[in-house]
C-alpha cells in the first residue's frame, strides 16, 4: 500500500471519468450520432463506473478508517438501543475509573510531587528529645540550638523556628493571628524569596527584642491589608508593638507550620533571659544537609554533640538527645500510608467493576448470538467480527472514561474535604493530563478485560456455526 | 480484484497500458483506450473502464505516475506516464511474455500435428 502516495479524493476520480465520457461522446457525435445517443453509447463503452469507483475505494487504506467509523456508529447505536444495559455498564466503569483517578490525583499531588522548596530532599528537621520510659519528642532551647549550629559539620545551615500567635491591632477588626518566629536563614534554606521587599538580614536576628521587623504572607497582605502595594516600610501592630513590614512572602507559602500569616525574627520570641535559659525548650530546627552527608551521619554527629552537652550541663541536658528526620517525612509521612492503602483498595474496586461489566457483556452476548451468526453467514471474516466487537468495547470504555473523569473531578474535592488527615496547603490535586496519562494503563487494562470477554463471544459463535 | 477475471487478461491489459505509455509518453485514460483500440485493430472490444482499474493497479505499484492537465476538449484530465521502475518491469514482463507465448505457441502447434 505504500506505493499509493498520491491519494486523490473520489471527486478527482469522478472528474477523470467525466472527462473520458465527454471525450467519447464528442467522438461519437463526430462520427454522426445524435447527441443523446452518443451520450448513452459512451456510457456503455465506459462500462460500470460505480463498480470502478468501488474497486478504486477498496485499493485505498482509508477504507479501513471508514469501516472503523461504521463500527463506531454501530456501537453507539447499539448502546442507544439497550439503554438500561448501557447506563449500568457505563456507570459501573465510570465509578471504578473515577474513584481510581481521584485517589491517584491526590496521591500524585501529595506524595509523588516533591515538596515546593528548593532541593527538598536534603532538608531535615531536628527535634530535641528526652529519654523517659520511651523517647519523647520535645522542642529545643535557644542555647542548645546555638550549640548544635556552631558545633555540627553535617549541615550547610540551620534555622530555629516555631509557631506563635499574635494579636494584630491597629486595623479595622483586631484579630489573633498565627505566625512564626524564625531564624534568619529560614527563608534561604527553603529557597523562598520575598515577592515584594526582602526577608531578614543576619543582624536582625542577633539581639533579643531589638529589631521589630515582620515579613507578611501573601494571604495576610491581601486579607488584612487589602493588598496595599505601599505596605512595605510601614508599621503594623503585633502584640501592641509596632513592627516594620520589610517584605511579603510569595503566594502559597505559609511557613512550615502551614498556617502562618506573619514571620518575625526568632530573637523577638523572648527577652534576653528567656533565650539564655537552656531548659526553656519549645522550638524546632530546620537544616540543610551538606552535599553528600546522609541523615544517618548527621544523626551520629548530633548524638555526639548531645552527649557532650549532657556532660557539660547535666542539670538541663541529662537524657536529652536529638532526632534528625527528613522534612518530607515530617510533612507527608502521616498521609502516605493511608493514601497508598486507599489507592490499592480502589484499584481492586476498578478490577471488580471491570469484571462486572465484562459479565454484563457476556450475558448480553447470548442475545447477540443471532446477529453474530447472521454476520458470519453473510461472509464476515473472523477478524472483521472481532474488530466490530472490539470497537464496540472501545465505545464503552471511552464513555466510561469520560464519565470517570467527571466522577474524578468531583471525587477529588470530596476526598480532600472529607479526609480525616490534614493535607499540606500546597496540595491542590487536579485531574489533569499527567494524571490521565498515569491512569491510562489501568484504563487500557479495563478495555482489555472487555476484549477477553468479547473474544469468548466470537469463539462461541464459531463453535455454534461449525 | 473481482473474482472471475482471468489473471492472464488482467496482466496483459496492464502490459498493454505500460507499453502504450512507454511508446507514446504521457497520456490520459481516454488516449490510452484509443491507442489500444487502434493497435488491436478493433479486435479487442474494450470495456474502457477496465483501463482505469489497470491504471490504478499500476499506480499502486509505482510503475506509473500521474499529474493533472487539460484534455483536448478543455476538461480537467489526469495524464499518466511510465516511471523508471515501470520501464524495468516492462522489460522483464516483455521478455516473460515472449517466452510464455512461445511455449504456448509450440504446445498448440504440437496438438495440431
Amino acid at each position: 500500500m505504500f506505493g499509493w502516495r498520491k491519494s486523490f479524493d473520489s471527486k478527482d476520480f469522478d472528474d477523470e471519468l467525466q472527462t473520458h465520457l465527454s471525450l467519447l461522446t464528442d467522438r461519437f457525435i463526430r462520427q454522426g450520432m445524435a447527441p443523446d445517443d452518443a451520450h448513452y453509447a459512451a456510457l456503455r463503452q465506459l462500462g460500470n463506473s460505480g463498480l470502478l469507483k468501488e474497486v478504486r475505494n477498496n485499493m485505498q487504506t482509508i477504507v479501513w478508517l471508514e469501516t472503523l467509523w461504521q463500527d463506531l456508529r454501530y456501537g453507539a447505536r447499539g448502546l442507544a438501543r439497550n439503554k438500561a444495559f448501557a447506563v449500568v455498564a457505563i456507570l459501573t466503569l465510570a465509578l471504578g475509573i473515577g474513584a481510581n483517578t481521584a485517589i491517584f490525583s491526590v496521591v500524585n499531588a501529595a506524595i509523588l510531587h516533591p515538596l515546593p522548596y528548593s532541593e527538598p530532599s536534603s532538608l531535615v528537621i531536628l527535634w530535641g528529645n528526652v529519654k523517659r520510659i520511651r523517647v519523647e519528642r520535645r522542642g529545643t532551647s535557644y542555647p542548645d540550638f546555638v550549640d548544635w549550629r556552631d558545633q555540627s559539620r553535617s549541615f550547610d545551615a540551620m534555622a530555629a523556628f516555631d509557631g506563635g500567635s499574635f494579636a494584630l491591632t491597629g486595623i479595622d477588626t483586631p484579630e489573633r493571628i498565627s505566625g512564626e518566629y524564625v531564624s534568619q536563614p529560614y527563608f534561604s534554606l527553603l529557597g523562598i524569596r520575598a515577592a515584594v521587599g526582602r526577608t531578614f538580614r543576619p543582624e536582625e536576628d542577633q539581639t533579643p527584642q531589638r529589631d521589630a521587623v515582620v515579613v507578611l504572607t501573601d494571604l495576610a497582605w491581601k486579607r488584612r491589608f487589602g493588598g496595599d502595594p505601599g505596605i512595605v516600610g510601614r508599621t503594623i501592630q503585633l502584640d501592641g508593638r509596632a513592627y516594620t513590614v520589610i517584605g511579603i512572602a510569595p503566594p502559597g507559602f505559609r511557613g512550615l507550620t502551614d498556617n502562618a500569616e506573619v514571620f518575625v525574627p526568632f530573637v523577638m520570641s523572648g527577652f534576653g533571659e528567656d533565650l539564655k535559659e537552656r531548659g526553656n525548650r519549645w522550638s524546632r530546627v530546620l537544616a540543610r544537609l551538606k552535599t553528600g552527608a546522609s541523615i544517618v551521619q548527621a544523626q551520629a554527629e548530633m548524638n555526639a554533640i548531645a552527649s557532650r552537652l549532657a556532660q557539660a550541663y547535666p542539670g538541663t541536658n541529662e537524657a536529652r538527645g536529638v532526632e534528625v528526620t527528613s522534612l518530607e517525612q515530617e510533612t507527608v509521612g502521616d498521609i502516605r500510608k493511608p493514601l497508598l492503602i486507599l489507592l490499592a483498595a480502589v484499584g481492586f474496586v476498578l478490577l471488580i467493576a471491570c469484571t462486572n461489566v465484562a459479565n454484563l457483556m457476556l450475558a448480553r452476548s447470548e442475545v447477540r448470538q443471532r446477529e453474530i451468526s447472521m454476520r458470519a453467514a453473510l461472509g464476515a471474516s473472523h477478524g472483521r467480527l472481532l474488530r466490530q466487537l472490539l470497537v464496540e468495547s472501545a465505545v464503552f470504555v471511552a464513555a466510561g472514561c469520560a464519565g470517570g473523569l467527571i466522577v474524578a473531578h468531583y471525587g477529588t474535592r470530596v476526598l480532600m474535604a472529607a479526609s480525616p488527615v490534614q493535607y499540606p496547603s500546597y496540595v491542590h490535586p487536579r485531574v489533569d493530563i499527567a494524571v490521565g496519562a498515569g491512569e491510562l494503563p489501568g484504563q487500557i487494562a479495563a478495555g482489555h478485560r472487555f476484549i477477553l470477554g468479547n473474544g469468548r463471544v466470537s469463539r462461541y459463535s464459531d463453535e455454534k456455526n461449525s | 480484484m473481482a473474482k472471475g477475471t482471468s489473471e492472464v487478461l488482467q496482466g496483459s491489459l496492464d502490459l498493454m497500458v505500460l507499453t502504450t505509455l512507454d511508446a507514446m509518453g504521457p497520456l490520459h485514460g481516454y488516449g490510452i483506450a484509443r491507442r489500444i483500440e487502434q493497435l488491436s485493430e478493433q479486435v479487442l472490444q474494450l470495456n474502457e473502464g477496465t483501463v482505469y482499474t489497470s491504471l490504478l493497479r499500476l499506480q499502486q505499484r509505482s510503475w506509473i505516475s500521474s499529474s493533472w492537465g487539460i484534455s483536448e476538449n478543455n476538461r480537467k484530465a489526469r495524464f499518466y506516464s511510465i516511471t523508471k521502475s515501470g520501464r524495468k518491469q516492462l522489460a522483464s514482463e516483455t521478455k516473460n511474455w515472449e517466452r510464455i507465448s512461445g511455449v504456448i505457441g509450440r504446445v498448440l502447434l504440437a496438438r495440431q500435428r
